[in-house]
């Protein structure tokens, strides 16, 4: 099986990443600060988890819509069960979780969805839009029935840090950010596993045959977009010391232009997470900029809708070559 | 890379850098102060935006608008860029009162004034002061009014407004606290439009349905009471059902001078939003002395006394 | 693996497992949780109910005489709404302490006439369910500063009617025949902007005079 060609193919994003913050830098005297640099960061780092996850899946051919929602239930999960627990009546018993245990509870339950959007996929053969558009659907009801509609909010100071906090300089949500990058580089680049996933995007049945587990790779890569959703989830409820029952909502279409931008193709195969990592901040840089330029909200739809149509544009007229 | 590739990505950012230099903010050197909306969805809470901007602006200073679309990671954005731009207050209206208090105290930290506006958050003394719309009285009075007009008897159904929102509670609450001490008032049914009208419009539909025999309806807020009207009226029961609302919206003020709606509490945006913005002034200015909450007492508007009424505040 | 590996390397993931579950989550009775719980909340009832044993007293001193009240309020309401009249916050409404005499007309009425020929205003006394913010401004013992939360304020309002509602007027309404003479002290909200030509008391305090 051949090393997927990487390096080429981010110089492009790279570089429009690199003509656009010069292009803020001028057009605002509040861009280049310290200050909105790390804001620009810490934004950043939830659509990247997601974002991250999302180029796995759709390295293999397939798609996930349902990552905002995961992303609020697995933040509602560790709220609440950090702040009230679970109360078993008939044995008089109150089960308190630990920062530790709400965040294990969190992800394992991200990982569940994830797991189920693979499993309805490959089991049932259910085309990964459908499958997980309708998970879209449920996990925001369970969102909505655990916090039965209200936010769940206060979680202390400690559990707060996740998203709050800053460590040797940098705020704690680049640290986790950084942590899930070069993890999900290493495994892309560096195991079995991450080399199947490009396999399977590039012909799947050429992949089979030559005895790839295509279900298997393909069932843990929806659960570890599952698990991405939610470390997303546990930042943003951090960083608002509030789990939202409306968190998330329209996150999959900026982790699929992040994708997009960053070089990976929609068809699956071609494509890598340092791409991603480019284009998710090519879009919180020009999110950022936007509005430090005052520019109407209308216009920043327009705008960005704009970018990404380019830059497919652009790529798809590069690969003609 | 060739030409080829970075020709269009050069014309692509300088045609951008052109567009977003004609159309950005021009910032001149007066005092910047932002409002920051929940929504700017509904047309109330435009009102209320336009008001703060209006007073700010009168006052001498450049007033952005903020929508923070019901999101407090929205909204947590955006009090981001105000920390790091150089903004000298906020006028603001949360999305929530438990988790909006983060970004209030974010601000306070960074030493730039908070004055909340309708509504409130639920820590003191982190917002320099709260002007508020006092729901839960102006529900009270609304109560009185439905115990008083349906004579202590009859039933009636109850559209909430959106669940997780603190306002709707507080009304509920208050309509309640009244209406259920009279045992023979009775709710058939409690549904929530969502404070929408087409929602509510939906909702009331199929409750007219289930109870087709109720008295009255008691909506959480304006556009609410204009969606069940419209269902009342379909089903021919305008005459026989009494529809009460909240806010003072323009069109609810007018159905009430035509008898289609009974009663709604005003609420006085507009009062709010000059305060808030006057405050914020005497606060940059150097007065430290403040109310931490003010709350602006909401109005009955029935048939008998509309005329001195207009959509959202006193007739001039 | 080989199998040697393979004895050493599970127990110690059992442990670390078994720790991980260890530090992960905790265990209460309920009961004693719930308390903690209720303990921690704001109780509208304590705070209304030290009040009337302790504070209504002095409060009720500071009561305007019925009849005082209501030449001022003839003659120059701006005064009277300026140095008596508590408020909270944007509203025209204000609230009175005062204190006057009424003859009761037999048990069971919603309403006892207070005494005052000839008055600007036609006063009575509310002898049903007691609603709004009339009592629990006119005392001015309570501030809104004072609470985290409107609904607190609010629902000491609350509190504070229902504690009327069974200390002064459930009490009277049955035990008071026709035609005694009453002492009341009594909270009174009036509209600055439109004064209204009837005005129903909230009483604070009823004694049958000799």
């Amino acid at each position: 099986m051949e090393r997927p060609k990487v390096d080429i193919a981010i110089l492009q994003p790279l570089v429009a990443l690199t003509l656009m913050m010069l292009a803020m830098t001028i057009l605002s005297e509040n861009f280049a600060t310290q200050d909105n640099l790390f804001n620009v960061a810490r934004q950043i780092s939830v659509n990247l988890c997601i974002s991250i996850g999302m180029t796995m899946v759709i390295l293999t051919g397939g798609i996930d819509l349902s990552v905002g929602s995961i992303l609020a239930f697995t933040g509602a999960i560790a709220a609440g069960l950090l702040k009230n627990g679970i109360e078993w009546e008939g044995a008089n018993l109150y089960i308190g979780f630990t920062i530790l245990g709400a965040t294990v509870a969190a992800l394992a339950s991200g990982a569940l969805m994830g797991w189920f959007n693979g499993w309805m996929i490959t089991r049932f053969k259910v085309p990964p839009f459908v499958a997980t558009l309708g998970m879209l659907t449920i996990a925001r009801g369970a969102t909505m029935l655990y916090t039965k509609g209200f936010p769940i909010t206060q979680l202390g100071d400690n559990f707060n840090y996740l998203g709050t906090g800053w460590f040797l300089g940098m705020p704690m949500p680049v640290w986790i950010s950084l942590a899930v990058i070069a993890i999900s580089a290493f495994f892309m680049r560096k195991t079995r596993t991450g080399r199947h996933i490009y396999a399977i995007g590039g012909n799947e049945r050429a992949a089979l045959l030559s005895g790839v587990d295509v279900k298997r790779v393909k069932v843990f890569v929806y659960t570890i977009a599952g698990v991405l959703s939610g470390v997303a989830g546990l930042l943003v409820t951090a960083r608002l010391d509030s789990a939202q029952p409306n968190a998330g909502l329209g996150y999959e279409l900026d982790s699929i232009a992040a994708v997009v931008i960053g070089g990976t193709s929609l068809s699956g195969g071609n494509g890598s997470i340092m791409g991603t990592v480019i284009g998710a901040v090519i879009i919180g840089v020009l999110n950022n900029g936007l509005v430090l330029m005052n520019v109407s909200p209308f216009w920043q739809q327009v705008i960005k809708g704009s970018v990404i149509l380019l830059a497919v544009i652009i790529d798809r007229s590069q690969r003609k070559d | 890379m060739n030409m080829k590739t970075l020709l269009p990505l050069l014309l692509m950012f300088a045609s951008m850098m052109l567009f977003v230099s004609c159309n950005s903010g021009r910032t001149t050197d007066k005092a910047r102060v932002a409002v920051v909306i929940s929504t700017l969805n509904n047309p109330w809470f435009v009102v209320l935006a336009d008001a703060a901007k209006k007073r700010a602006e009168e006052l001498g200073y450049d007033a952005v608008v903020f929508d923070s679309q019901n999101n407090p990671s929205k909204e947590t954005e955006h009090f981001d860029n105000i920390i790091t731009s150089n903004y000298k207050a906020i006028l603001f209206n949360p999305t929530d009162a438990k988790g909006s208090v983060a970004n209030v105290k974010a601000a306070k930290e960074a030493g730039i004034p908070v004055f909340c506006m309708d509504r409130e958050i639920d820590v003191k003394d982190l917002a320099v002061s709260q002007i508020l719309s006092d729901n839960y009285s102006g529900c009270v009075l609304l109560g009185q009014d439905f115990v008083k007009r349906l004579k202590g008897k009859g039933t009636y159904v109850e559209l909430l407004g959106i669940v997780g929102d603190n306002n709707t509670w507080n009304r509920s609450r208050g309509f309640h606290s009244v209406v259920d001490t009279y045992p023979d008032l009775k709710m058939v049914a409690q549904q929530s439009g969502e404070f929408d009208r087409n929602k509510a419009m939906e909702v009331m539909e199929s409750m007219l349905q289930a109870h087709p025999g109720i008295n009255a309806v008691f909506c959480g807020n304006d556009a609410m009471a204009m969606g069940a009207y419209q269902a009342v009226l379909a089903a021919g029961k305008a005459d026989k059902i009494l529809i009460y609302g909240f806010d003072g919206a323009a069109d609810v003020v007018d159905a009430i001078r035509d008898g289609k709606i009974v009663a709604t509490g005003m609420q006085f945006p507009k009062t709010m939003a000059k305060t808030a913005a006057e405050y914020a002034d005497r606060h940059i200015k150097g007065e430290r002395d403040f109310q931490q909450k003010v709350p602006v007492a909401v109005e009955l508007v029935t048939k008998e006394n509309v005329d001195k009424y207009v959509s959202y505040g006193k007739a001039e | 693996m080989s199998a040697s590996k393979k004895y050493i390397l599970l127990p110690v993931l059992l442990m670390v497992i078994a720790a991980g579950v260890w530090s992960s989550v905790y265990f209460e009775p309920l009961d004693t949780r719930k308390d903690k719980e209720r303990i921690e909340s704001f109780n509208p009832r304590e705070m209304v109910d030290y009040f009337w044993k302790h504070k209504l007293d002095e409060v009720l001193e500071t009561a305007i005489d019925l009849s005082l009240f209501d030449s001022l309020l003839k003659a120059s309401p701006a005064i009277l709404m300026e140095q008596h009249g508590k408020s909270v916050g944007v509203t025209s409404r204000r609230s009175f302490l005062v204190k006057g005499f009424a003859r009761s007309v037999g048990s069971g009425v919603e309403n006892i006439p207070a005494t005052l020929p000839g008055g600007f205003v036609r006063y009575s006394l509310l002898m049903k369910n007691v609603f709004g913010n009339a009592a629990r401004n006119a005392t001015d013992f309570f501030h809104v500063d004072d609470f985290e939360n409107t609904m607190d304020f609010n629902a000491v309002a609350t509190e504070l009617n229902s504690l009327i509602l069974q200390e002064v007027i459930a009490h009277k309404l049955d035990s008071i025949p026709h035609g005694v003479s009453l002492r009341f002290f009594g909270a009174v909200e009036v509209n600055s902007e439109e004064i209204q030509a009837e005005m129903e008391i909230v009483p604070l305090r009823l004694e049958i005079t000799p």
